[in-house]
């Protein structure tokens, strides 16, 4: 069965110009990442990991080497494209949440749909929906700084998912929380990719987190040293551990995730994965392509 | 990104940083209204020199005047008829002129103009009690200033007294014809005329015979006076209106707003300088944020764009409160300055509108503010557009 990659990256480098040294960030790295997959990117700071999550979402180019998503190379997109790329395809979350600080947590979340130009209305509609699965509700209308770290964590979760997005790009979500914060965060991110089929890339240094991964990428000093594939990856065991209000939603067996991710792969690739509360997808397909037009 | 978000955003920005917001448009504030102040000063009292030098119906009035012995043969009743039959003419009002003598008053010789009292507004002449003459043919004068004091007399108690003139003048045959007539004081003249002037009803000479002095006449609106004047050009008559003189009035005010002007865009430009700042400011400080909107999406032309907004937002706000309070300023000393005028001296002393603000000048300003505070936006926005966002994500 020939499996199209949602991420193709060949032969990929970065090198970087600190005054006359010469840093190599990312050496030859080819790899490929498919549908559904749950993938974690493992290794000490400063090997690399960033880098090549920013290239990914198409924040810097490579020096060498190119990335294909869905088969397009993100070298042959100009600026706006890229920032179409980033809004539509890509979710990203961060160590520090990156929260805006001026916006309560409605105009957070769907702050990625004001730059793709939908409605108020609907904005604030999907941004409720994504509210309720990341279990926030209650917190609509709070600033960042009026929350917890996870909590704001969560926040930042709903607005990567947004627009949709085919693959969420997670850089150490978990870094900057207590442990049960972590716990709730990973949970989600977790569920996410059993219930709805997204591709999820986590960033970590922290091993515990290799037991829910599909495959593992090991990396050190800008190069991928081994690839792990997990064949029996582990969902959440939610014995009385959860406080998210919408745990239940998030709670899947390893059965249905495998069902998914057989249909995932006869999914056509064009098609995006569905998130259970999206917004009709039609009209969201019609956005798009007004998009495009401009 | 819609137009629609990006104010808002832009406007949530400003609410943010309320005392910097306030600060930053009170600068485009005092610009805007210093330039408001001082031009519908300037524009005012262009208004009050016209007004008060002249009436406006005497804006739509030509004089046709006789350059010699000659062509005045030709300035008779035959000549009004044909006047007053071309297109747009309200009024067609001959007048003479004579000199006189007084009985009693050795060696005074004052001027008589003999006009139509029904067409007294013409002639834009102002009265000391707005009194005109009784009727088309009543033997009364007004006389100027200095023909009093020639006389002798004040200029309250001269009312109402008779004095006997000696009229003498040209008839249409080249004989010099007199008349004797006595005549009432109605009025006096308001004006600073060296000369000794009276004026009579046209009636009372009739019997004279002469030629007209000139004719007036008055078209319907101003606009038409240029067309009517070449119509009575090309009939070979030489002409004049008051428009030679309210021309000079205009130039000179024109440079006396510009200077105005001038002073205020400096005020102005002073206040765009302040706009640069804060948007320079609120760059700095917003770096990560606009890294942030990038690596979710946001083009960098929506990133720019907000700071326009927030530029022009700025530039709106200062223009619209400016111009208000320029005017406020204005309408305030307006009346402060007609109520001092009111209590120190007579009614005709009190200026009236000192202010004048045209509504071209009043929106074309809140653009010129628009446009100043943008532009001082433009370095800001573009540095916001061009910020590479993996440097401003490593901002922690
Ligand atoms: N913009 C940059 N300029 C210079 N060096 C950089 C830059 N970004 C990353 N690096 C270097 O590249 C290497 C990899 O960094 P990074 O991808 O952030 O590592 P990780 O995320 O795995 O901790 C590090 O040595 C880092 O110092
Ligand atoms: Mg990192």
């Amino acid at each position: 069965m020939a499996k199209a990659p949602v991420i193709k990256i060949n032969n990929l480098s970065k090198k970087f110009m600190l005054g006359d040294i010469e840093v190599q960030a990312l050496q030859s790295v080819s790899l490929e990442i498919y549908s559904g997959e749950f993938i974690v990117f493992f290794g000490v700071s400063g090997c690399g990991k960033s880098t090549l999550m920013s290239m990914i979402a198409g924040l810097q180019p490579p020096s060498t080497g190119s990335i294909l998503i869905r088969g397009e190379d993100l070298a042959k997109l100009d600026s706006n494209e890229l920032a179409q790329h980033r809004r539509t395809k890509i979710g990203m979350v961060f160590q520090a949440f990156n929260l805006i600080q001026t916006m309560n947590v409605v105009e957070n979340i769907s702050l990625p749909l004001a730059f793709a130009r939908i409605s108020k209305g609907r904005r604030i509609k999907r941004a409720e929906n994504l509210l309720e699965i990341v279990g926030m509700s209650k917190y609509k209308n709070r600033a960042p700084n009026q929350l917890s770290g996870g909590q704001q964590q969560r926040i930042a979760i709903a607005r990567s998912l947004v627009a949709n997005p085919w693959i969420m790009l997670a850089d150490e979500p978990t870094g900057n929380l207590d442990s049960k914060s972590a716990d709730d965060v990973m949970r989600l991110l977790v569920s996410l990719n059993r219930k709805s089929k997204r591709t999820v890339i986590l960033i970590t240094h922290n091993p515990d987190y290799l037991q829910f991964a599909d495959r593992v990428f090991w990396m050190q000093d800008g190069k991928v040293i081994k690839v792990e594939a997990n064949a029996h990856a582990v969902t959440f065991n939610e014995k009385g551990k959860s406080s998210a209000s919408k745990a239940d939603s998030f709670s899947l067996d390893n059965e249905s995730k495998d069902e998914s991710k057989s249909e995932a792969l006869e999914e056509p690739p064009a098609e995006k994965p569905e998130t259970a509360p999206a917004t009709p997808k039609e009209t969201e397909n019609k956005e798009e392509e007004a998009e495009v037009k401009n | 990104m819609k137009i629609i978000d990006v104010l808002r955003i832009a406007i949530g920005n400003l609410m943010r940083n309320k005392l910097r917001t306030f600060l930053t448009v009170s600068g485009v504030v005092v610009g805007i209204s210093t330039i408001v102040f001082l031009v519908t000063l300037g524009f005012g009292l262009q208004k009050l020199v016209i007004r008060k030098t002249t009436n406006l119906e005497a804006l739509k009035v030509i004089t046709l005047n006789s350059k010699n012995k000659e062509e005045s043969k030709n300035l008779n009743a035959t000549l009004v008829k044909k006047l007053q039959d071309i297109p747009n003419v309200d009024v067609v009002t001959p007048s003479y002129y004579f000199s006189a003598s007084i009985d009693g008053y050795e060696g005074l010789a004052p001027a008589i103009y003999a006009i139509e009292p029904s067409h007294f507004e013409v002639y834009d002449l102002k009265t000391k009690n707005g009194k005109q003459f009784t009727d088309e043919s009543a033997k009364e004068i007004i006389v100027n200033k200095k023909l009093v004091d020639d006389l002798k007399e004040d200029q309250n108690t001269i009312i109402g007294k008779s004095f006997k003139f000696n009229i003498t003048g040209i008839g249409q045959d080249d004989s010099t014809k007199t008349m004797d007539v006595e005549l009432k004081v109605v009025d006096v003249l308001n004006d600073e005329s060296p000369g000794k002037i009276g004026y009579s009803p046209f009636k009372v000479f009739a019997d004279m015979n002469s030629n007209y002095y000139n004719i007036k006449i008055k078209v319907k609106t101003q606009e038409q006076l240029p067309e009517v004047k070449k119509i009575i050009e090309s009939m070979g008559f030489s002409t004049s209106v008051i428009k030679n003189q309210l021309s000079a009035i205009n130039l000179a005010f024109a440079i006396i707003n510009g200077i105005l002007g001038a002073f205020g865009m400096v005020a102005l430009f002073v206040a765009a300088i302040g706009i640069f700042n804060t948007m320079t400011i609120s760059l700095l400080e917003r770096t990560h944020e606009i890294g942030v909107m990038k690596a979710i999406g946001g083009r960098d032309k929506d990133c720019s764009r907000i700071f326009t907004a927030e530029a022009a937002t700025i530039g709106l706000m200062g223009g619209t409160f400016g111009i208000t309070i320029g005017w406020g300023i204005g309408r305030l000393l307006e009346v402060i300055i007609n109520y001092l005028a009111s209590k120190a001296g007579p009614a005709d002393q009190i200026p009236g509108h000192l202010f004048y603000t045209p509504p071209i000048f009043a929106i074309g300003v809140v653009v010129f503010a628009f446009l100043v505070s943008t532009f001082a936006g433009i370095w800001p926005a573009r540095r916001a557009s061009r910020l590479n966002p993996l440097e401003a994500l490593r901002y922690e």
